[in-house]
C-alpha cells in the first residue's frame, strides 16, 4: 500500500495524460522467458525533455530497447506522433524519428569513426549530416581517420551521439549515455542535449547519473522493478534524499 | 624445373578457383552467420548454366554472365525461402543447406548425367603464351582465371572498403542490431550480400567449367575446398580467404603432382596445422 | 498400472528386444527384411548413435563420424584383402586406428563449437573420401577394396544373414546400453555439467578440454566398430562409403530420430532404410526424396520422430502459455541449435 507519507511530492499521478503528448507508451509488457520485465509501463513524453532514472536491473534497457525494435513486446501500444512503433523493424522506426543512442555505445570496432557517420547516409542537405555533426564535436573531427575501437570513452559516446543525430531524428532515446565518462564531457553533453532540445527535438533519457538527468530534464520518471513507479518534478527528486534512497540507492 | 613451375601456375588457377567461390562463401558467413553448405552446388549448377548457354549460343562471355545472374537469384530463392525463418538457428540453417545440397547433387544428376561436361574455352585464349621469368608457355585461358580472381579479389576490397555498402557490411558483421537501429534496412543488405555471394560462385562454376570439368562429385569437391579454404584463412575473412586458398591450391597441387596418394592427408595436416597454431585461422578475428 | 512405471517400461523393453531377436526368423524374403532393412538399420543405427552420443553430452553436432568409419573399415580392409591377415587382429587394429584418429581430430575440432565445429568435421570426412581416392595402393582408389569375405567367430558364420544380424543386434543393443551406463556414471555427468555450464565446471577444476577429447574418442570408438558391421554388411569398402551422401545418411538417421535421444538414432536409421529401399520401388530419385524429408524434419520438426510426441505437446503448452522459461531445460526439449537462438536474445540490462 502506497501511503501519502512516504511517498515524495509527486507532480502528477503516474500515467495521467499530458498536455501535448508526442511519444506515448501505454500498458507495455516485457518478458524474457518467464520473468516480466515491464509491468504495465505507461507515460507519454511531450516537449520537454523527459528522464527515467532506477537502479540496474529494474528494466531500462529492456524499455530503450524494446522501443527502437529490438526486443518484442507481448502486449501494449509504443505510439510516436502518427506512428505505431510495437512490431516493427528497428530501422522503420529509426525512419519514423527515433534516433537511439544505446547503452555501451555500440560502436562497430572495423569502422573508423569517419566511416561510423558515412555509414548512416545523410545526406548534406539535412539538419545533421557528417559536417554539422564535426562542428558539433570537433574531436571527432580530428579523429576522423582512426579506428573507432581506438577513441576513448568519451569520443566514442560522442560517436555514437553522432551516429544517433545523422538519422536526423525528431525524438532521441538515449541509454545512459554518461555511463564511464568523466565529468567534463557530462557537462558538455548536457549543453550539447539542451540545445538539441531547444531546436524542437523530443529527448527520453534513461540514466542512473542523477546529476545528469536533473541538470537536462525537469520531469523524471522513476522505473522500480518494471514499473514506473513515480513521476517527479527534478527538484523534488533531489530534495528528497529518502525518495533518492528508495528508488536509486543512492544518499 | 618446368613441371615444378607449371604444378605451381596449375596450383595458382586453382587457387584462383578457390577464392572466387570461397569469398562468397566467406563473406556470406561474416554478415550472416549462415553457412552455406550448398555453396559447391551453387558452383556446379552454374557451370551447368553456362555450358547449356554456351553451347546454345556459342557466347562464353553470355554464358557466364547468364551463370551469375541466374546462381545469384537461386542463391536469393534459396535465403527468402528457406533460410529466413529460421535464420537465427545456424545450426538448423546449415543442416537445411546440406538438404538441398543432397537435393541438388540428386538433380543435377537427373538433369545432365554422370558423364563429365567441359565448356569450350574462348576462341582468343585457347593458345599457350610464354610466361616471362619462369621460362616457360602456359594456357592463356588458365591465366586468365587467376586474373579475374584478383580483379574480383580488388573489387570486393574496394567495395568493401569504400563504399558506403562496404561500411554498412563491416558494421554487419560487427553489430547487426546496431546497423538496424541506425535506420538502415539490415534485411535489404543480407539479400544483396547472398546475391553476390551466390553470384559469385556461379560465376566462378562458368570460368571453373572451361578449365576442368563439370561432373557429379564436383559440388562436393568445391564445397570441401572452400571450407577448408576459409578454416585455414579464417571465417568471414575475404583477404583471408584469399590466402588460404593459395596455401590450399598450392599444397594440394604439389601434393598432387609429387606424392599424389598423400594430398588430402597433406590438406588436412595443412588444416590441423593453421588450427593448432590460430584457432580462428590465420586472418581469422576471434574463435567462433 | 500407470504407463510410466518401472514394470511397464522393462516389460516393453523385454517384448522390444524379443521381438527384434525372433524377427530374421518370421519375415519373408531374408534377403531384403533381414539385410537390406535388418543389419542396415542396426549399422546405421550405431553411426547415429555415435553421433548423438557426442551431441547428447557436449552439445556438438559432428558431420565426421563417418571419418572414423572409414578408418576402421579400410584398416581392415586392408589389412585382411591386401595383407592377408585374419580378422581378430586386423578389427582390434581398426576400432584402434579409428579410436587414434578420433582423438586426433578431436584435439583440434573440441575447441570449436556450433556451426563451426560442424564445417571442420565436415571438412575432415570429406578428406577422408578424397583420401580413399588417391592413396590407391592402400585404399585401391575408385574401385575400393571389394570381395570381403564375413569371417566365422567363435563357430558364428557371418556369412549367413540371420547370424550376421543377430551379432549386429547384440553389439548395437551393447553399445545402447553402455551409452546409457554412462549418463549415469560421474563421467556422464560431468559432461553433462561441461555441457550446460563449462565456466563453473572450470572453476570446480575440471578440465574441460581432456573430458571433451575423451568424448569425442569415445564417439569415434562407436563409429569404428559401426564401420565394422559395415564391412560384413557391404562386403568391400569404397571411397562412396565415406561420400557426403552417406555423410548426410548418417546425418538424417539423427536428426529424424529426434538428436538427442539415444534410442532415436535407430529411430532413424529404421526410418530412412525403410524410406530409402521403398521409394526406389517409385522413383529412381529418392535421393531427391531423402533431402526433401530432410529439410522439413529441420524445418518443422526439430525434435525428430522420437520427439513428435514432446513437440505436440510443446505446441499445445505454448498455445496455452506463450512465455517458455528460458533455461536450459527448455533447451535439451527443443533439439538442435536451439541454444543459439535464446542466446542472440539476451540483454544487457
Amino acid at each position: 500500500m502506497k501511503t501519502p507519507e512516504n511517498q515524495p511530492a509527486t507532480e502528477r499521478p503516474v500515467g495521467a495524460a499530458i498536455d501535448d503528448p508526442v511519444f506515448t507508451v501505454d500498458g507495455l509488457n516485457v518478458y524474457y522467458g518467464r520473468v516480466h520485465i515491464l509491468q504495465d509501463v505507461t507515460f507519454a513524453v511531450g516537449a520537454e525533455p523527459v528522464a527515467m532514472v532506477g537502479r540496474n536491473g529494474m528494466g531500462k534497457t529492456t524499455l530503450a530497447k524494446t522501443i527502437v525494435g529490438l526486443l518484442s513486446a507481448a502486449s501494449g501500444s509504443v505510439r510516436f506522433k502518427d506512428h505505431s512503433l510495437l512490431r516493427r523493424q528497428p530501422y522503420q522506426i529509426v525512419n519514423a524519428g527515433i534516433g537511439y543512442v544505446p547503452q555501451g555505445r555500440r560502436i562497430f570496432p572495423s569502422l573508423t569513426t569517419h566511416e561510423h557517420l558515412a555509414m548512416v547516409g545523410a545526406s548534406s542537405g539535412q539538419r545533421w549530416n557528417v559536417d554539422t555533426i564535426y562542428d558539433l564535436f570537433p574531436r571527432l573531427a580530428d579523429r576522423r581517420n582512426l579506428g573507432a575501437a581506438n577513441l576513448s570513452g568519451g569520443e566514442q559516446q560522442m560517436l555514437a551521439i553522432g551516429r544517433a543525430l545523422l538519422t536526423n531524428p525528431e525524438m532521441l532515446v538515449m541509454d545512459e549515455p554518461s555511463e564511464g565518462l568523466a565529468p567534463s564531457i557530462v557537462e558538455l553533453l548536457v549543453d550539447t542535449f539542451r540545445t538539441i532540445s531547444e531546436e524542437g527535438h523530443e529527448i527520453f533519457l534513461i540514466e542512473q547519473n542523477l546529476w545528469f538527468a536533473t541538470a537536462l530534464c525537469d520531469r523524471v520518471l522513476v522505473l522500480l522493478n518494471g514499473r514506473v513507479e513515480a513521476d517527479l518534478k527534478a527538484k523534488d527528486l533531489l530534495e528528497d534524499e529518502e525518495a533518492q534512497q528508495r528508488y536509486l540507492g543512492v544518499a | 624445373m618446368r613441371q615444378f613451375f607449371t604444378v605451381g601456375l596449375n596450383g595458382l588457377t586453382l587457387a584462383g578457383l578457390y577464392f572466387l567461390v570461397a569469398s562468397g562463401l566467406t563473406l556470406i558467413f561474416g554478415l550472416m552467420r549462415i553457412v552455406n553448405l550448398a555453396h559447391g552446388t551453387l558452383y556446379l549448377l552454374g557451370g551447368y548454366v553456362a555450358w547449356t548457354v554456351i553451347r546454345a549460343t556459342d557466347s562464353f562471355m553470355l554464358g557466364a554472365l547468364v551463370a551469375a545472374l541466374l546462381i545469384g537469384v537461386v542463391g536469393l530463392v534459396l535465403h527468402q525461402g528457406l533460410l529466413r525463418t529460421i535464420e537465427r538457428d545456424d545450426m538448423r540453417v546449415a543442416l537445411v543447406t546440406i538438404g538441398v545440397s543432397l537435393i541438388g547433387a540428386d538433380q543435377m544428376l537427373a538433369y545432365f548425367g554422370g558423364v563429365a561436361h567441359s565448356i569450350p574455352t574462348p576462341e582468343p585464349l585457347r593458345t599457350a603464351v610464354p610466361v616471362p621469368l619462369l621460362g616457360i608457355n602456359y594456357p592463356a585461358y588458365r591465366l586468365t582465371i587467376v586474373g579475374i580472381a584478383v580483379a574480383v579479389g580488388i573489387g570486393l576490397w574496394l567495395l568493401l572498403s569504400r563504399t558506403r555498402f562496404g561500411m554498412i557490411v563491416r558494421a554487419g558483421v560487427d553489430d547487426r542490431e546496431m546497423v538496424s537501429a541506425s535506420g538502415i534496412n539490415i534485411r535489404l543488405v543480407f539479400v544483396a550480400v547472398f546475391l553476390l555471394g551466390a553470384a559469385l560462385a556461379g560465376l566462378s562454376g562458368a570460368i571453373g567449367g572451361a578449365a576442368f570439368s563439370l561432373a557429379p562429385g564436383v559440388d562436393m569437391q568445391f564445397l570441401l575446398f572452400s571450407l577448408v579454404v576459409i578454416i585455414v584463412g579464417g571465417m568471414g575473412s575475404v583477404g583471408g580467404a584469399a590466402l588460404g586458398a593459395v596455401l590450399v591450391a598450392m599444397v594440394s597441387n604439389y601434393a598432387l603432382a609429387y606424392a599424389s596418394s598423400f594430398a588430402a592427408v597433406l590438406v588436412f595436416g595443412l588444416m590441423i596445422t593453421v588450427l593448432a597454431v590460430r584457432p580462428q585461422g590465420i586472418l581469422g578475428k576471434v574463435a567462433v | 498400472m500407470r504407463l510410466s512405471s518401472p514394470a511397464v517400461r522393462w516389460t516393453a523393453r523385454g517384448v522390444l528386444l524379443a521381438a527384434l531377436i525372433i524377427y530374421p526368423f518370421v519375415v519373408p524374403q531374408p534377403g531384403f527384411w533381414v539385410v537390406n532393412i535388418g543389419i542396415k538399420s542396426l549399422w546405421l543405427g550405431v553411426m547415429a548413435l555415435s553421433l548423438i552420443f557426442l551431441y547428447k553430452f557436449t552439445g556438438l553436432l559432428s558431420l565426421g563420424q563417418l571419418a572414423f568409419w572409414g578408418a576402421a573399415g579400410y584398416t581392415i580392409g586392408y589389412l585382411v584383402q591386401l595383407q592377408g591377415w585374419s580378422f581378430a587382429p586386423a578389427i582390434a587394429l581398426g576400432i584402434v586406428f579409428g579410436i587414434l584418429l578420433g582423438a586426433l581430430v578431436g584435439s583440434f575440432a573440441i575447441r570449436a563449437s556450433g556451426v563451426y565445429f560442424l564445417m571442420l568435421t565436415l571438412a575432415v570426412a570429406q578428406l577422408m573420401y578424397f583420401a580413399a581416392l588417391q592413396a590407391s595402393q592402400f585404399t585401391r582408389g575408385h574401385q575400393g577394396i571389394t570381395g570381403i569375405r564375413p569371417p566365422t567367430f567363435l563357430g558364428l558364420d557371418l556369412v549367413s544373414a540371420r547370424t550376421q544380424y543377430l551379432v549386429a543386434l547384440t553389439i548395437a543393443v551393447l553399445l545402447y546400453v553402455l551409452c546409457r551406463y554412462i549418463e549415469g556414471t560421474p563421467f556422464g555427468l560431468a559432461l553433462r555439467g561441461l555441457r550446460d555450464s563449462p565456466e563453473r565446471m572450470r572453476a570446480l577444476g575440471y578440465n574441460v578440454y581432456a573430458y571433451k577429447v575423451v568424448a569425442f574418442s569415445f564417439a569415434a570408438f562407436i563409429a569404428s566398430i559401426g564401420g565394422v558391421l559395415a564391412i560384413f554388411y557391404n562386403r568391400q569398402i569404397v571411397p562412396d562409403g565415406v561420400g557426403l551422401i552417406r555423410t548426410i545418411d548418417v546425418l538424417i538417421a539423427a536428426v529424424v530420430g529426434g538428436v538427442i535421444s539415444l534410442p532415436g538414432a535407430f529411430i532413424g536409421a529404421f526410418a530412412l532404410t525403410m524410406v530409402q529401399n521403398f521409394s526406389q520401388f517409385f522413383t529412381s530419385r529418392y535421393l531427391t526424396l531423402t533431402g526433401v524429408v530432410f529439410v522439413v524434419v529441420v524445418l518443422f520438426f526439430p525434435q525428430g520422430i522420437a520427439g513428435l510426441w514432446r513437440q505436440f505437446t510443446g505446441y499445445y503448452l505454448w498455445a496455452h502459455d506463450r512465455w517458455r522459461p528460458a533455461t536450459r531445460d527448455a533447451v535439451e526439449g527443443k533439439g538442435v541449435g536451439a541454444g543459439a537462438a535464446q542466446l542472440s536474445e539476451r540483454s544487457t540490462d
